[in-house]
């Protein structure tokens, strides 16, 4: 340890063991440690000084923010140059307050002097940057360039222009006076002694390109500028693309890209620049200069073009041809734009040829490719008839007049590709669907495709019995494309049986591929969807996700394990996720920080971009909120639990306003699971919108409950000794009526949106909780518990009357949801956990009546209303609280409570095990009540499937439902014991 | 530190087909510095299009112009398809790495090495007939 003091030694001695408690997670054992050496009488002022730090670390990380901020505060406030104690507090500060470092650096260099401060004024810099505030990391970065005169630092000076420029929201100010400095300093810089690496050259570019100044740029690259050394660029071939369509110089791009594709024909995105080059040189009739017959003339006819491309076809004549799929997809992209150009008038001379004899030309070559579906669905809308096309197409799948897959599996081939056959087969398939055909098939012609495409999985699985479990088998798709038909077709019979069925199909399927992805994401989404969370989770941990794969697929289980129940695994989840986020954050900060270090300017600002997106990542927020009101609604035991889960994040931070909502970002990757069909993948796009809609009106809601609810517990939080009756009723009432207008207002929101009456894919976006809120009114139920809570306190003539009534009708409200969702009842013949959500709604919104309840109560005590008080002073609003009826209400939730607890004893002791005991999956069997029937056209497949995995998968789905009735269990006891307790 | 050896591939519909993520490492006094390739990806349905290919002949020009002695990357023995391919991009096993990925199971590696233009004599690409431990190809 460098510690000027000289005790560099002893101090590590004495401060390692809190470093380790805090290590190990004994953060209390740690704050005692650190205590004892702040104490100690033979202090070291160092010794001190870390050991409050070290306290601080300790309070921070179990979630004390303000005390952990106070205790670190006290060397802070300090004027420290020790470098190891600064190092200490940046540690902290980097995760607790990063505005901090730059006030504790900025106190360093001012007191450090010589290398000291070089040292320091270096720091600065890099917390500046940390902290983005470019304006002082440009003066910084100057004021250390006067001290250590290293072209490094010089760069850090030009690049903080550049970012004032590019995050200012004075676009003039960046205009006219950030970037020409910028540029300023990089010409002298040129000027004296010239450019000579790759990362000076790049900045020098980034500044030309944003001061708009292309042919300068252009120079620079093509090494036309003597003070700048040529060929450092390692992707300047690529830049000098982007340059030339950044300068609209169609012709030299047009030229330039033309080499490029001589080399690399399959590249597709640079085809299609070339072709949008061609076009518009078509566009605006552009001729030569002069009669220039260079080979790297530009292309400016559709003549010139095909001759180009057949010459590229031509060059794949040989043995390689077969992998050039550019120039193939060239010609239809040309076919197509020619068709647009000339209004739909086809000139035939230019391409001859049919879409329909293009694609299956396509096919022939390329059909046993992976990506060959994707490809042709790009020209796929030319087609007149495509019917006509799936014939042609389908006979190239013949030999001998058999279908080649049927010839493989049955062992009668051994001279084909087995990859190759399966793909061709797969690949029509899959063009049908997305042309719409199996869409208009009856009901019995669309579950022989299912179920020929599962058998045809089935009896493949013999071809990839040698593969690897890390290999995908090769019929894994046909598996994938018939369990979604039959996913679709239990959508529109509206059999939520076959779902089971599909689970089990698809269990057995995994097993033969373990490394399948698609399958274990499907499994996923099918487990939730009859309400079984654990499986799911256990197959999504089978994923082994990693770093932002939590932004992108987390809601995979942030959005279902709390909807389910499963409230220990939701809030493991919302750690993990959170984790994430904080670890993301502070890991793009350090890569910028090491971007500044190499001097990859362009890669600073994608981090900071990056950043930014995580910060306003939906995920991000939704798992914060869920967390937050996960701790105050069922951990809760007493209103100052409640309290002490308000406390952070802090009170502002509760409020979500229309502008904060606005700019969230949805970062989840939505469309998951692979979808093969045209329409449906529109209608995803429209879901995926409505999804985020109504995901930021949810974290609105869970906002505006929190808040009523902090608002509430500090009321009853006032000292005693100084109570205002008056001022403690009318706050409450006030909160209580912002609730209410807020809820109101939202609730007709969301009532007029598209998404809660649309029919969602089930492979899409996770479907609201807001339709399940609506549908069991349990925003309303919360509406109308607050309305009556706000009669009870400031009762007047006209409300006396209704408020029994309503406080009649919650109770009521709350007696339905357990017959409509009631698992005994003997109408329900199968529980397919659509029950679960509305269950663990209705206790979720007694649970946070309850709370309100408590937390008014304890409001109220908190001065003496008495029988003479009320008499006295009734006339006034306020204070004329009424008692006898807010006992009524009391009571009343009480009771409902207790028929909440009582009803999930009942389905926990005994209808899920007997139910569960009698379960079991089956066709249109007589005479047996406990069957999910499945329909006996499945029968064929259904003996293949559920004898080895039924027992395993009815186990685990029955385990899931225990566990989330035994928690919802949890949850109301703790609740009905709250209630009990509250006395008035 | 190296983002230009960090690329990905996209497909017509703009879905990223493959990626590739390396590096330059090694001490130039010693002929060691070279190219490595840290991971590298293609999703199924891209795969048999030359992809991976593509990805490698780019790392390797990078690598080039890096002024590398050659290009290096490790394998699990058991990845035949894998090892097929390099093989056919023109690398060779260098050496084994005994218990390179730890797991359930540890299992070996191949360090396979593949000269650049620097290496006129292909000096790198002469294997080492034994095999050795991790700690031997820390960088």
């Amino acid at each position: 340890m460098a510690n000027k003091s000289g005790h560099g030694d002893i101090i590590e001695r004495k401060i390692r063991p809190v470093y380790e408690a805090i290590d190990n997670g004994n953060y209390k054992k740690a704050v005692q440690m650190a205590d004892r050496l702040i104490s100690n009488k033979q202090k070291l002022a160092q010794l001190i000084q870390i050991a409050h730090i070290a306290k601080g670390v300790a309070l921070f990380r179990s979630g004390k923010l303000s005390d952990s901020l106070e205790e670190v505060s006290k060397v802070s406030s300090e004027i420290v140059t020790d470098e190891f104690i600064i190092q200490a507090m940046v540690v902290f500060y980097k995760d607790a307050k990063p505005d901090e470092i730059p006030k504790i650096l900025e106190k360093a260099v001012a007191a450090a002097k010589g290398s000291e401060r070089v040292d320091f004024t270096n720091k600065l810099f890099l917390a500046y940057a940390r902290t983005e505030d470019y304006k002082k990391q440009q003066q910084t970065a100057m004021n250390l360039y006067k001290l250590d005169g290293k072209k490094s630092t010089y760069w850090w000076a030009v690049f903080s222009n550049v970012l004032q420029a590019n995050y200012s929201t004075d676009k003039n100010l960046s205009k006219k006076m950030f970037l020409p400095l910028a540029e300023k300093m990089m010409i002298k810089m040129i000027n004296d002694g010239g450019l000579h690496t790759e990362a000076e050259i790049l900045l020098y570019l980034m500044i030309l390109r944003m001061n708009d100044k292309i042919s300068e740029a252009l120079k620079v690259l093509r090494g036309q500028v003597p003070e700048i050394e040529k060929g450092l660029l390692i992707h300047g071939d690529a830049l000098e693309i982007e340059l030339l369509q950044e300068a609209n110089l169609y012709a030299e791009l047009n030229a330039s890209l033309k080499i490029y594709l001589r080399e690399r024909c399959d590249d597709w995105h640079n085809f299609k620049l070339y072709l949008d080059s061609l076009f518009h040189l078509i566009d605006v009739k552009w001729q030569p200069a002069d009669d220039n017959t260079d080979v790297n003339t530009p292309d400016y006819t559709v003549d010139m073009a095909m001759e180009f491309i057949r010459h590229l076809l031509k060059d794949g004549d040989g043995p390689e041809a077969k992998f050039y799929r550019g120039p193939h997809l060239a010609q239809m992209e040309i076919k197509k734009r020619h068709k647009l150009l000339t209004q739909g008038e086809e000139v035939q001379s230019c391409v001859p040829e049919t879409f329909n004899t293009l694609l299956k030309d396509y096919f022939e070559k390329f059909g046993h490719k992976g990506c060959c579906f994707q490809e042709m669905t790009m020209y796929f809308d030319q087609v007149e008839d495509p019917k006509e096309l799936i014939s042609k197409l389908e006979e190239t799948l013949l030999v001998d007049g058999s279908l080649a897959i049927d010839l493989l599996i049955e062992g009668k081939t051994a001279d084909v590709k087995i990859a190759d056959v399966c793909n061709r087969y797969i690949c029509i398939a899959t063009l049908k669907n997305y042309a719409g055909l199996y869409r208009d098939l009856s009901f019995d012609e669309k579950l022989k495709v299912s179920q020929q495409l599962i058998g045809y999985h089935g009896k493949g699985l013999n071809l990839g019995k040698d593969l690897k479990s890390t290999e995908l088998q090769y019929t894994d798709s046909f598996c994938l494309l018939g369990c979604h038909l039959l996913m679709n077709l239990s959508n529109e019979t509206n059999n939520g049986n076959d779902i089971w069925h599909i689970i089990l199909i698809l269990e057995s399927a995994l097993k033969a591929s373990p490394s399948n992805p698609q399958m274990r994401i499907m499994l996923i989404i099918l487990y939730c969807k009859i309400g079984a969370f654990d499986p799911a989770h256990k197959i999504f941990n089978t994923l082994a996700i990693k770093y932002i794969q939590h932004d992108t697929l987390g809601y995979l289980m942030t959005s279902n394990a709390h909807r389910l129940g499963h409230f220990k695994s939701a809030r493991s989840v919302y750690e993990a996720e959170e984790k994430f986020f904080l670890v993301g954050r502070r890991d793009c900060v350090d890569q910028k920080l090491q971007a500044y270090k190499y001097g990859n300017f362009s890669k600073i600002t994608e981090f900071i971009d990056f950043e930014k997106r995580l910060q306003n990542s939906l995920q991000h927020w939704t798992v914060k909120y869920y967390k937050f009101y996960l701790d105050v609604i069922h951990k809760s035991s007493s209103c100052e639990d409640a309290l002490s889960f308000l406390k952070y994040p802090p009170r502002e931070d509760i409020s979500l306003n229309e502008n904060f909502l606005n700019q969230l970002i949805d970062n989840r990757d939505v469309k998951v699971i692979r979808n093969w069909d045209k329409l449906e993948a529109n209608q995803l796009q429209t879901e995926a919108d409505w999804s985020m809609q109504l995901e930021a009106l949810h974290l609105k809601y869970i906002s505006i409950n929190l808040q009523l609810l902090a608002h509430i517990m500090e009321l009853g939080q006032v000292e005693s000794g100084t109570p205002d009756p008056q001022t403690i009723i009318s706050n409450l009432s006030t909160s209580l009526t912002k609730f209410i207008d807020e809820s109101k207002h939202l609730h007709q929101r969301v009532l007029d949106h598209p998404g809660l009456k649309h029919s969602w894919t089930w492979y899409g976006p996770p479907q609201t909780r807001w339709k399940c809120i609506i549908d069991g009114g349990f925003d309303q139920l919360l509406l109308k518990a607050a309305s009556v809570t706000l009669q009870l306190l400031c009762p007047s003539e006209e409300t006396k009357e209704n408020v029994q009534i309503e406080i009649t009708a919650i109770c009521q409200a709350v007696t339905d949801g357990l017959v409509n969702h009631n698992l005994c009842n003997e109408n329900v013949k199968c529980f397919n956990g659509h029950n679960l959500e509305p269950y663990v709604l209705l206790v979720e919104t007694l649970g946070y009546i309850v709370m309100v309840i408590a937390g008014c109560v304890k409001a109220i005590k908190s001065f003496p209303v008495t029988k003479k008080s009320r008499k006295k002073k009734g006339g006034q609003q306020g204070l004329s609280v009424d008692l006898e009826k807010f006992k009524l209400f009391i009571n009343s939730v009480q009771s409902v409570c207790d028929a909440v607890v009582q009803n999930l004893t009942a389905i926990k002791d005994t209808f899920l095990v007997q139910y569960f005991s009698r379960l079991r999956i089956a066709f249109n069997l007589q005479n047996e009540e406990q069957t999910l029937e499945i329909n006996n056209d499945l029968s064929d497949l259904w003996l293949k499937t559920y004898k080895s995995n039924e027992s395993d998968m009815l186990k685990n789905v029955r385990d899931s439902y225990q566990a989330s009735v035994q928690e919802l269990l949890s949850v109301a006891k703790l609740k009905f014991n709250l209630i009990k307790s509250i006395s008035l | 530190r190296w983002p230009e050896y960090f690329l990905a591939v996209e497909s017509c519909t703009d879905e990223i087909m493959g990626y590739i993520m390396g590096k330059s490492e090694g001490l130039a006094e010693v002929e060691e510095w070279h190219g490595h390739v840290t991971a590298l990806s293609v999703r199924p349905e891209s795969r048999r299009i030359g992809i991976a290919a593509l990805l490698m002949d780019e790392l390797e020009k990078i690598s080039d112009k890096q002024k590398c002695f050659f290009v290096d990357l490790f394998v699990r023995v058991s990845n035949v398809t894998a090892v097929n391919m390099y093989l056919s991009l023109g690398y060779i096993v260098y050496r084994t790495v005994l218990e390179y990925y730890v797991g359930d199971d540890n299992e070996n590696a191949y360090d396979m090495r593949k000269a650049c233009t620097r290496d006129k004599e292909k000096k790198s690409m002469i294997p080492q007939k034994d095999p050795v431990w991790p700690d031997a190809v820390a960088p």
